[in-house]
């Protein structure tokens, strides 16, 4: 049956799944650690029976054998794929020539999770885990499969990687269940609305919930999901929470509980109801009777209506709505004017794209926009690595903002969640390369209003080519909720009559379109003075016009204060809870410190404000200094020796290592100002020599490493930190490329001692000359040496002496 | 579970996990344990599962028996901290991904309180270890048996792989959401998985941590190593 088909039928009729596999499997005598699938070849007569009996007591769906059989775990997988359809098949055959029944059945291919953890997590990518699952699709529906069924998988991710592989990779209808806990969230984060806001637009047919626990424990989940979406909901619960008796799980719940339960699901509009762990039959012959008293015309009734549709956005754990409330998108992750953002991109520096993005969080804002187009950079790869970077560490949703198609799609395609893209345009090539990228992955879409003949005078022509832009999406699928007009503010400077043409604009939008809109606020006032008054005055019309999202700076504290007093306004922050709960309560009094004068004295305060962690008070001081002494001289004659005093004091045993790194935290702050006062006076940055540092392979212990990186860059090293469970080749090769003579290896686990020797050994054939230091837990001064190692660094310290000698020796 | 938990813990254990002897603790760092024991308690979603198995013990090996089979788990020193164990517990505990999230963000914003959040999840999960031993002892006591310490995969020559069998004999997957990764590493990171024997007779053995045979372990900088021994060559 062709999707189409399916949705239709779903939207008519209920359907009945199978109960558990498992626990049938150990009925008939499956040893312990054996592999369910393997019985589809050793004992095909079993499961065919197993699908029988479940046929028998009223199932339409027979789910076929292959929860974990996928190649990582089957290097056959394909055989049992096909042995499992045809235990399925012949299942079907018999029962309904011995039936004569015209129940439809579908043999479902049962795709589980693939047992290793997808990055970041895990070492497994994104396209690895597609390819994977892309194979039992391919197998499944070789094999003669009717539908695929994703189900009991917990991390999103891997949800949205098995859904494309399925929907791009096949013609059969698909459903995906997911595994909660009682919390409402997976063991990953993730919550129901999240779930739904991000998989609802990929191509599924059906959504739901099974395994974890029973029907009674599913029911709040159902609940948030029927107020969701309008796509048919799939619940199969277990009989029960488990139980371990004589070392196996036992699920015990009767079946009239199960069934009770059952009642409150159907008659609330679940339209696919079955049974995972621990049930039977006799759970599904309960299910069908209770299917079967219900009045068909009660079914295509209870469709649920347009006013669950909203517009949102979503994270793997969090669903921002732009129907409430003004939503701030944070702007400063476009390195356009961003000189350390573009180096920062160019050099692969995550740690600084990661640090403005929690920056801009904290501020306020709930949406980030992340551009990467930097001449010379690949902008596709760029914007995976950002995207996967910033997920990794925030639950915040993201705006993938490219020019070209290609990034676009690499945004949209490895984003957990459900994205919003920036942009496409009125023109055909735009329309024709953007609107597919959204459609397939189920984005909301900013348009601009320009097309090819630029950005229209008046705002009737700004609408035509929103309308346009709109209708476009509509022909080929888009929901209009996922739609946004930014109606492009021009900058008041040039035109500044046209200033008022885009929030004319922003008005027909919402009037005639009753789409979204946002815009680029700060648009308005470049070359202008004092721009951020200029922004601010504009931001407070654009709202009053109906803008729903502001892409603005979220540090600019005026601009969020005014967003802040427009909700209380406009009478959307009810009873001002919101303003007040942020703005109520006295005026924090901002503590300045008192900057010493004279030179000698700022020097002396600036080594205790370095000594005692005070990072802020160390800039400020820095600042001072600086009008004294040349950067260098800074450098050279108080911070190093400052931080060789620290790192005495910790060689010692009188300083710790807490104290250490607020020491490293607080030269880094004052190294912040020096860059900027090299730069200015035209000196080269410091760089005393790079080194590259890594955790090896197998090891995801990182937290060493990354101390040895704060300290090592506050000696002016330049830092190469390639991340952890590296692969020797990799080392190798970044070392050659960027032309790298030290590298520091980090262990934490005495297993992966031999990757640091491997590693060694690697860089000893293809790099003699590189030297390695190695540090960690595990590590001695003699397992180091035999493991061929040139330095042995037992800590922070210790790895800037190495550091020093090195690189005055080479 | 959270408010028992939080009886095991505090600032000196806490600031023991960064080498820091709490007679040297100034209140900034004071401060900044306590501080990072609640962040981390605000942020950790605790799963512990814990199951009592049958076990046979024979020279370097342990058979754990369910009713479809038998799990064989091979150590000499697992098989000797066990001694004439008849039962073995075998349990689980994760703080969840959100508490190695906020350790990553940290990372990124401020690594000095990075390292204190780790070194608090760090003892947290010990704590929730420490806290299902002393309830297990507590109910085996009640039986009128006896239990020993605790061991975990890594110590002495049980293979870290061991955790693959263990993870599977108590559906930790499935049920606190623990993986592995391909070198047998829990995720969420702050993970543990323990055992524990279960006798009808007192144990006569180093009821610590783990066997107390640091001659053969290579954790050098295990803080309960007794520095009287010699250090293992690899």
């Amino acid at each position: 049956m062709k999707r189409e088909a399916f949705s239709k039928w779903l939207a008519n009729d209920i359907l009945v799944f199978d109960g558990a596999m498992g626990t049938a499997l150990q009925q008939r005598g499956l040893p312990l650690g054996v592999a369910p699938e393997t019985y589809n070849k050793t004992n095909p007569e079993i499961l065919e029976d197993i699908h029988y009996h479940y046929l028998e007591a009223g199932a339409n769906v027979v789910t076929i054998n292959t929860f974990g059989a996928n190649p990582l775990k089957f290097p056959d997988y394909a055989e049992l794929i096909k042995a499992a359809a045809e235990n399925g098949k012949r299942a079907r055959i018999r029962w309904l020539n011995n039936s004569h029944s015209s129940r439809p059945i579908f043999v479902a291919l049962d795709l589980g999770p693939l047992g290793t953890l997808i990055e970041p997590l895990g070492k497994l990518s994104f396209d690895e885990a597609y390819d994977l699952f892309k194979a039992q699709v391919i197998a499944g529906e070789d094999a003669g499969c009717d539908m695929i069924i994703i189900e009991t998988v917990t991390d999103l991710y891997e949800a949205k990687c098995a859904i494309l592989a399925a929907v791009e990779n096949s013609r059969l209808p698909v459903v995906c269940t997911m595994s909660f806990e009682t919390s409402g969230r997976t063991f990953f984060g993730t919550d129901v609305v999240s779930m739904i806001t991000t998989l609802e637009g990929l191509g599924v047919q059906a959504l739901g919930f099974n395994c974890s626990f029973g029907a009674e424990e599913m029911w709040p989940l159902v609940e948030v999901a029927l107020s969701q979406t309008t796509l048919p909901i799939v619940v199969q619960p277990n009989a029960g929470l488990p139980k371990i008796i004589e070392g196996i799980t036992v699920y015990d719940q009767p079946v009239n509980t199960f069934k009770a339960v059952m009642v409150k699901f159907i008659e609330k509009g679940v339209r696919g109801l079955g049974g995972c762990c621990g049930t039977q039959s006799d759970h599904i012959k309960a299910i069908r009777e209770l299917v079967e008293g219900v009045d068909r015309s009660h079914i295509k009734e209870n469709r649920r209506t347009p006013s669950v549709l909203k517009t949102r956005v979503a994270s793997y754990a969090q669903t921002i709505e732009f129907d409430e409330a003004t939503v701030v998108i944070g702007e400063r992750l476009n390195p356009t004017g961003k000189k350390k953002l573009k180096e920062a991109l160019l050099a692969g520096d995550m740690d600084y794209v990661m640090k403005e993005a929690l920056t801009q969080v904290s501020e306020g804002a709930k949406v980030l926009d992340i551009n990467c187009g930097v001449p010379g950079a690949d902008e596709p790869a760029l914007m995976k690595q950002v995207v996967q970077s910033i997920q990794a560490v925030l639950d915040v949703p993201l705006q993938i903002d490219a020019a070209g198609a290609a990034a676009i799609e690499a945004g949209a395609r490895y984003y957990n969640g459900k994205p919003l893209i920036n942009s496409v345009n009125g023109k055909r090539c735009s329309l024709d390369a953007v609107l597919p990228i959204a459609k397939r992955y189920g984005a909301c879409l900013i348009g601009l209003t320009l097309d090819d003949e630029g950005i229209p005078s008046t705002a009737e022509g700004c609408f035509a080519v929103a309308e346009k832009i709109v209708n476009e999406a509509l022909k080929i699928g888009i929901p209009k909720e996922n739609l946004f007009i930014d109606c492009l503010v021009l900058t008041a400077s040039a035109q500044q009559a046209e200033v008022m043409v885009t929030l004319e604009t922003i008005q027909l939008v919402k009037e005639r379109l009753g789409v979204k809109t946002v815009l680029g606020v700060s648009n308005v006032s470049f070359g202008l003075p004092k721009r951020g008054q200029v922004n601010l005055a504009y931001l407070t019309m654009a709202l009053m016009s109906g803008l729903d999202a502001a892409i603005i700076n979220p540090g600019h504290l005026e601009m969020m204060a005014a967003i802040d007093a427009f909700e209380v306004l406009s009478n959307r922050d009810k009873g001002a809870v919101r303003y007040i709960a942020k703005h109520g309560g006295q005026t924090q009094e901002v503590l300045t410190t008192v900057v010493p004068s004279g030179e000698n004295e700022v020097a002396e305060q600036l080594e205790k404000a370095i000594k005692s962690g005070l990072k802020n008070h160390a800039r400020e001081l820095a600042e001072t200094l600086l009008t004294y002494r040349a950067p260098m001289d800074l450098v050279d004659g108080l911070i190093i020796p400052t931080l060789n005093e620290v790192g005495a004091a910790y060689e010692k045993g009188t300083l710790f290592l807490p104290q250490l790194i607020q020491a490293a935290e607080s030269v880094q702050e004052v190294f912040e100002v020096i860059k900027v006062a090299l730069a200015s006076s035209g000196e080269a940055p410091i760089n005393r020599g790079k080194v590259l540092l890594a955790t090896v392979k197998h090891d995801i212990h990182d937290i060493g490493k990354n101390i040895i990186k704060v300290v090592l860059a506050n000696y002016g090293y330049q830092i190469v930190d390639l991340g952890k469970d590296v692969d020797p080749e990799r080392i190798v090769s970044v070392c050659r490329e960027e032309g790298i003579h030290l590298v520091g290896l980090s262990a934490l686990m005495t297993t992966t001692v031999q990757s640091m020797k491997e590693t060694i050994l690697r860089l000893r054939e293809s790099l003699p000359d590189v030297k390695v230091a190695v540090g960690g837990a595990v590590l001695s001064t003699a397992t180091a040496q035999m493991i061929g190692t040139d330095y042995y660094g037992k800590d922070a310290r210790e790895m800037v002496k190495i550091a020093e000698s090195h690189f005055q020796n080479h | 579970m959270i408010s028992e938990i939080k009886r095991y813990i505090n600032a000196e254990i806490v600031l023991g996990y960064l080498k820091v002897p709490f007679s040297a603790a100034d209140e900034v760092m004071l401060q900044k344990a306590n501080e990072s024991i609640e962040a981390v308690l605000n942020h950790a979603q605790i799963k512990t599962v814990t199951e009592v198995f049958d076990v046979s013990l024979r020279a370097q090996q342990i058979d754990f028996h369910t009713a479809s089979g038998t799990a064989t788990v091979r150590s000499n020193d697992l098989a000797i901290f066990l001694e004439q164990s008849n039962q073995v517990v075998v349990a689980a505990v994760t703080l969840g991904h959100a508490v190695s999230r906020l350790i990553k963000r940290m990372l990124v914003m401020s690594p000095s309180d990075a390292v204190y959040l780790d070194a608090a999840a760090s003892a947290i999960a010990d704590a929730t270890c420490d806290y299902i031993q002393d309830s297990q002892t507590a109910s085996v006591m009640k039986a009128g048996k006896f239990s020993s310490g605790r061991f975990s995969p890594g110590y002495g020559d049980l293979e870290l792989s061991t955790q693959a069998t263990f993870l599977h004999l108590i559906g930790a997957e499935k049920r606190i959401g623990c993986h592995l990764t391909s070198a047998y590493l829990l995720v969420p990171e702050k993970s543990v998985i323990f055992v524990m024997g279960i006798s009808t007779v007192p144990y006569t053995g180093n009821t610590k941590t783990c066997s107390g045979n640091c001659g053969s372990c290579p954790m050098e900088y295990c803080r309960f190593r007794r520095s009287s021994v010699e250090k293992r060559s690899i």
